[in-house]
């Protein structure tokens, strides 16, 4: 192992984090209400990696170490916690963090100047200053943190004292350009912090090349070896004794939790019961779909048919025909009716005349097929939890499907209406008393105004409106009831008055979200338009009327924002763009995978997005719902049912799943695969348990 | 004789390339084809069936009726000519064989002696191939040898054959033809003699498609009474020897295998040696001794007076040992043969040579006058045979023997028994659909007696018409009754008996619902659509009545899911739907990918197969019979896929749904095929 300099920090410069209790009422006092146990845990873990990081009390330095903790433990916290540390510990050292995108690196941002002020009072010995917070490409001077996206790594130099690399199992491919860069520049970093929740999702060569980089060169044989047996376990021959494979990935995943316990750091969710209460419990979402009937598959069939023969020179490749956007909605699949419409001109015969057969059998069809089952099951479940104030967020693996969920519940969600509401000049007044001045260089009245117009608009004054029950319709009720009543649940964290603060100072805290609040676009603001009560965040589609109904995936963070206080859409649906390290957890307990990705891991991450500490279920007291419906009789119900079975083992597998391939998929192998699982259980969960923070 | 191996099945192979297709094929035979060795052996290779005949049950009836498919569609296109219509006594160590004749209904059947008395003694096979996938190239592959088409003549006898597979010109070509040499006129000359004078027309033109090999010439002899001019222009029997005997000073030697000697005299050998140049003293015959096994069996047969005649022109003998103590040991024909092999050997082997040319002659022809022809007192050659050999330059003879000891001992016999002459010497029968028209020539008088056999059926034959000889005969008989058709008719002449196929005329729609006699009429509408899926790459296996479904317990292949980036190489026999479909969720039992579509995309896979064979017909050049067959096929299948569906819908409407796609894609592909 190569020679690594010392960083010379001292352990009574993160003293602070032995004494949660108090970080966490300093918190509480600015308006951040932290968990206690959950605290406790992250500050462990962050004081384990500093530990090893510095080579403190008698341990060895290492150059790095890989934050394994399931999505929603909080891994961005620990690491924001590290990262100040030793920027901020006086000894003029830079810390870089590349994250995935730009939502990401901007939920940093918030996450880094959340702690600035706790750390102040918890630890003063620390130079924790706003402006130490860095985006983008600038120049790393000592002190500072800088952000920036994982693209940054293949351009410039990486010089600096720590460099943490979040969703690292974004690296995939061994020749992408953050991989590259990441190999070619490991030496350009003291420390590096690697953050993903799924070690063993990451491909091998990958996995082993970010051991490398934190120094774990020692743990590759080991590693390699589980990777083989996790192999096995997925492509090899399932005839294979239950027993014997169980026995060598129990032994595996033990030998390789041993020689990884240097490197990684890691809880599973399910490790830590005394935080449960504050993550919230989960339960399945039933939503029941009527199976496809015959006409239905028979579009389908006659579809992939036609696809093939239209497909140039009759040689009937293995392009994709049956595309999976054909068994959750029927949008793209008319779009594509269209396109073969002008393709089968180019067609010889008889192709020509087989290619204009199927289609006029297909919009006969068409026409006999209603509303897509999916949808419309799916759609009136929406309704009833919404009915019950609840906010539920859907996600799509295609733009299309999106598109199309989008507009059916748009169409179908009833607006939102209230009786007897004060006029919009009374609310414009309650809300200009209730709205406390922002502080410092974020005052701006154009901007609180643009904010005000916003919560006055129709469907946010009606949604309010029906939260308070005010017993009469004058500004001074309204305001009192503004500041005393609680949105959606008697149980929720804040008052109405206060989630609109806190809703006003994140989007203050947005460059995007300021820009739409200073030039007075109030049609960028979720539920500004109209009475909709259903918002995407996905390609927008080419109708016009649904124009309204779409925020492009680049400016997502107003709409989280949203989402995350009680205003606004209560029905969004998302891509998988955001899917990954965003919370809309606050104010929202039910998802629905409409459409899944073949990828457990996007599944997990998906689920994420709720699980997480401080839950709106877990304040709530109620379950976080997750609701996988499915089309039976189409490779949509197979698609659900290996995916379940995939993520139920995904913590034990430490996140060794692989994608789904639906048609190379057997019903008795993957039971096979269940019962492997399930006899090595119990020696895998007290191996993984080993990798605690210490 | 072989250059390749020494096992009885060695004659039964092709070296026509993988994939392409019989489209027509001559076999002569001395005896009576044996229906056995055809439906068994020959036929499977010949035809590329992809069941095998030894199964049981299910799989013994898809044989038989893939087997009834293929000839149907190869109607009248495999022609078998032999000498009689005569029936071999039943070999008892056959055990229960099954019932083939109904084969005949499809193969037509010739005899020779149509205008006067002939033996068909030539064992030639001529097959035309159809293009193969790769090249677009036809095939003409030829094999003269030693071979009847008997049972005993591949299991019980040692053989020796060439074999020749040539690429096929698109056009024909008169000097093409020529380098035939006789082989072109014996063939007219054999269906003269079979009183069908046309029927062999197309191997002609397959001749003048391919080019004859080098160093390749035909030596044949046909029946009849031949002038020195006609022997100029075509030199048969005897005369032909002159056209191969090698050029050059000194006298000819020749080598003689062959089993069965006829009875010369000292005139009639030189005579035959001075047809090329040789004389009794250059030739040598291989012969055996007594006490050899073969010579015990009566399987080699020498007259004495011919070894007189032999001994006397100072011939030599050639002693063919049995080692009976070395039973291990090789014997004297083949590397791999031994001494305790059975077989005798039936080959006929001449070899000429002059210095150091060689000719060697591999041909049907025994050591007689009957094949080779003797000289009539007019100075013409009497032949009674037709024979048909190969004469190859440059080739060695293949036997190296030690000079007889002692001519005493070599196995002879007193005299030779002549069988007894045939009283029916030719006949034929074919069915309309209405009447079983039957010929035959036979001694005149009014002994003639005939019956009509179909099913457990007989009908007697009456009313004959009698030709001007009082020799040629002929009746129509009604039978209109398709159910059971009409399948030989046995005609009795004194002690003369006679069992003569009938050959189904009708046309092709009404043809084509005939079923073997061991296939269950229950399923056989089943069975013909699975075979016809499979031939087209695809299968959709139903249960039988009390039988497992074929391919049960074979690995599925199941490569062919629903979704996309997969092969389509895969659909294969044994794919067991019916188990897949058990789930009670309306999903395959094994796998996730959704049922109706999976079947969709394996009945669609059937119609790319048939798209693709029917792209490839169109681009190459004489496939109207190949067009012919995919047009009929396409109808076969629209109906097949129609009835699939039903068949389907069983276990629910939605896998219905592959099988009505495919016959609809079909029904307009249809529409796009040429007429032919």
């Amino acid at each position: 192992m190569p020679t690594i300099e010392s960083l010379g920090l001292s352990a009574n410069q993160w003293q602070f984090l032995s004494d949660p209790e108090t970080y966490v009422e300093v918190s509480n006092r600015s308006g951040r209400n932290l968990v206690l146990e959950s605290t406790r845990r992250q500050f462990l873990t962050a004081r384990d990696i500093l530990t090893r990081l510095n080579g403190s009390h008698g341990q060895d330095m290492h150059r790095g170490v890989l934050l394994a903790d399931d999505v929603g433990l909080g891994k961005t916290v620990v690491a924001a916690l590290v990262a100040w540390v030793i920027a901020a510990a006086g000894e003029r050292r830079g810390v870089r963090i590349l994250a995935p995108n730009d939502v990401v690196a901007r939920h940093w941002e918030e996450e880094l100047l959340s702690h600035v002020d706790p750390l102040r009072v918890c630890a003063p010995s620390l130079k924790v200053r706003k402006n130490s917070v860095k985006r983008g490409k600038v120049k790393l001077s000592a002190g500072t943190i800088q952000v920036v996206k994982h693209s940054y790594a293949a351009q410039d130099n990486l010089n600096c004292d720590l460099l943490i690399v979040d969703e690292a199992h974004r690296a995939r491919g061994e020749n992408t350009a953050f991989s590259n860069a990441l190999k070619s520049k490991k030496k350009a970093a003291q420390r590096v912090l690697i953050l993903t929740a799924t070690p063993f999702s990451i491909k091998l060569e990958e996995l082993k090349r970010m051991l490398t980089l934190i120094g774990g060169e020692a743990a590759h044989a080991q590693v390699t070896s589980f990777s083989r047996v996790l192999n096995d376990l997925y492509v090899g021959d399932p005839h294979q004794s239950p027993e014997g494979l169980a026995d060598r990935l129990a032994t595996r995943a033990k030998a390789a939790v041993d020689a990884l316990s240097s490197f990684v750091i890691r809880h599973g969710i399910d490790d830590i019961p005394r935080e449960q209460s504050s993550i919230g419990r989960c339960a399945d979402w039933n939503i029941a779909v009527r199976p496809a009937i015959v006409e239905e598959l028979e579009l389908i069939a006659r579809m992939d048919r036609t696809r093939r023969l239209a497909q140039d020179d009759g040689s009937h490749s293995s392009k994709v025909t049956n595309d999976p956007r054909f068994h959750v909605g029927w949008r793209f699949f008319d779009r594509e009716r269209e396109h073969l419409k002008d393709r089968v001109l180019r067609l010889n015969e008889p192709e020509k005349s087989v290619v204009e057969n199927q289609l006029k059998a297909i919009t006969q069809l068409r026409k006999e097929v209603g509303l897509h089952p999916k949808m419309a099951a799916v759609s009136a479940e929406v309704k009833a939890r919404i009915d019950e104030g609840e906010k539920v967020i859907l996600f799509c693996h295609h733009h299309a499907t999106a598109q199309e969920l989008t507009a059916h519940l748009a169409s179908t969600l009833p607006k939102v209406t209230a009786r007897r509401m004060p006029a919009p000049s009374i609310w414009n007044k309650a809300w200009d008393e209730v709205l406390a001045e922002p502080s410092g260089e974020r005052r701006d009245e154009n901007l609180r105004a643009t904010f005000v117009k916003w919560l006055c608009a129709d469907l946010i004054r009606a949604q309010t409106w029906n939260w308070l029950c005010a017993p009469s319709a004058s500004e001074t009720n309204l305001v009192k009831s503004l500041q005393t009543t609680r949105a959606r649940h008697d149980a929720a964290p804040e008052t109405v008055a206060e989630a609109a603060n806190r809703l006003y100072h994140a989007l203050l805290q947005s460059k995007s979200s300021r820009a739409v609040l200073k030039v007075d676009r109030l049609e960028l603001l979720p539920g500004a338009n109209g009475t909709s009560r259903v918002l995407a965040v996905c390609d927008a589609s080419d109708n016009s009327s649904e124009k309204a109904l779409f925020i492009h995936n680049d400016q997502p963070d107003t709409v989280i924002s949203i989402f995350n206080s009680p205003f606004g859409p209560d029905v969004l649906i998302v891509t998988d763009r955001l899917s990954e390290g965003i919370d809309l957890h606050r104010y929202c307990r039910h998802l629905i995978h409409y459409e899944l990705s073949p990828s457990p891991i996007r599944t997990v991450q998906r689920n994420g997005r709720l699980r997480r500490v401080n839950s709106w279920a877990a304040v709530t007291d109620q379950p976080i719902l997750y609701a996988y419906p499915a089309w039976a009789g189409t490779r949509d119900h197979r698609l659900v049912q290996i995916m379940k079975k995939r993520i139920d083992s995904f913590s034990l597998l430490l996140g060794g799943v692989q994608d789904i391939n639906v048609s190379e998929m057997a019903e008795g192998d993957e039971d096979w695969r269940s019962s492997v699982i399930q006899m090595a259980k119990t020696r895998m969960a007290k191996a993984g348990g080993q990798l605690r923070a210490r | 004789v072989s250059s390749v191996g020494f096992g009885w099945e060695e004659l039964l192979r092709t070296d026509a390339p993988s994939g392409s297709s019989l489209k027509a094929a001559l076999l002569t035979t001395y005896d009576r084809a044996d229906e056995r060795i055809l439906v068994e052996h020959l036929l499977p290779l010949l035809l590329k069936l992809s069941r095998e005949p030894g199964g049981e049950g299910a799989e013994r009836q898809y044989f038989l009726l893939e087997l009834d498919r293929r000839l149907k569609q190869l109607h009248d296109k495999l022609i078998v000519v032999s000498s009689t219509a005569r029936e071999e006594p039943p070999d008892p160590d056959d055990g229960e064989s099954g019932s083939y004749g109904w084969i005949w209904r499809s193969i037509r059947y010739l005899t020779v002696g149509s205008r006067r008395k002939a033996v068909q003694h030539a064992k030639l096979w001529l097959l035309h191939w159809g293009a193969a996938e790769k090249d677009g190239s036809e095939y003409l592959e030829l094999v003269v040898s030693s071979a009847n088409l008997t049972r005993s003549a591949f299991k019980g006898q040692l053989q020796a054959a060439w074999r020749a597979c040539i690429q096929l010109h698109p056009q024909r070509s008169a000097l093409r033809l020529a380098r035939w040499g006789v082989l072109p006129k014996f063939l007219q000359e054999l269906a003269v003699s079979a009183g069908d004078d046309d029927r062999l027309a197309p191997f002609v033109e397959l001749l003048a498609r391919a080019d004859c090999s080098d160093g390749v010439t035909f030596v044949a002899s046909v029946p009849g009474i031949h002038s020195g001019q006609v022997l100029r222009r075509t030199p048969w029997g005897v005369a032909a020897l002159r056209t191969i005997m090698p050029r050059g000073r000194g006298g000819v030697r020749v080598s003689i295998l062959s089993p069965y000697i006829g009875s010369w005299s000292t005139d009639a050998l030189n005579r035959w040696c001075d047809a090329f140049e040789g004389s009794p003293s250059r030739l040598e015959l291989v012969w055996i001794d007594k006490n050899h096994p073969w010579a015990r069996a009566g399987r080699w047969l020498l007259p004495k007076s011919t070894l007189d005649t032999l001994m006397g022109g100072e011939a030599t003998l050639r002693h063919l040992r049995y080692e009976s103590n070395h039973s291990e040991k090789p014997g004297a024909f083949h590397e791999e043969q031994r001494w305790a092999d059975d077989r005798w050997c039936h080959a006929k082997i001449y070899a000429l040579t002059r210095g150091t040319s060689r000719r060697l002659l591999v041909t049907s022809a025994n050591f007689s006058a009957a094949a080779w022809g003797s000289e009539s007192s007019g100075g013409e050659l009497i032949i009674e045979n037709f024979e048909l050999g190969v004469c190859l330059d440059q080739a060695a003879w293949p036997l190296d023997l030690e000079v007889f000891e002692n001519e005493k001992d070599a196995a002879i016999v007193s005299h030779m028994l002549k069988p007894s002459a045939a009283l029916i010497t030719w006949a034929r029968a074919s069915w309309d659909g209405k009447n079983v028209g039957v010929e035959c020539r036979c001694e005149a008088g009014d002994k003639l007696k005939g019956t009509i056999h179909g099913g457990g059926i007989q009908k007697p034959v009456s009313n004959w018409t009698v030709g001007a000889d009082d020799r040629f005969r002929s009746t129509r008989v009604p039978w209109a009754d398709a159910e059971p058709p009409p399948s030989s008719v046995q005609l009795i002449y004194g002690h003369d008996t006679v069992n003569v196929p009938v050959f189904d005329e009708r046309p092709f729609w009404e043809r084509e619902g005939s079923v073997p006699p061991e296939v269950d009429e229950n399923v056989v509408q089943t069975m013909r659509d699975q075979l016809l899926f499979e031939q087209y790459g695809g299968t959709v296996v139903a249960e039988l009545h009390g039988e497992q479904p074929i391919g049960e317990g074979e690995e599925s292949s199941d490569n062919d899911p629903e979704m996309d980036g997969n092969s389509h190489e895969d659909y294969q026999p044994g794919d067991d739907l019916e188990e897949l479909f058990e789930a009670d969720d309306g999903g395959r039992a094994d796998s996730y990918a959704v049922p109706a579509l999976v079947l969709a995309r394996r009945h669609l896979r059937v119609v790319d197969n048939w798209a693709v064979q029917a792209r490839r017909a169109a681009n190459i050049g004489n496939a109207q019979f190949e067009q012919k067959v995919l047009r009929r096929d396409c109808e076969l299948l629209i109906e097949a896929f129609q009835r699939q569906a039903v068949r389907d819908a069983e276990k629910g409407s939605a896998r219905a749904i592959g099988a009505k796609l495919a016959a609809e894609e079909l029904t307009q592909r249809l529409k796009h095929f040429p007429e032919t």
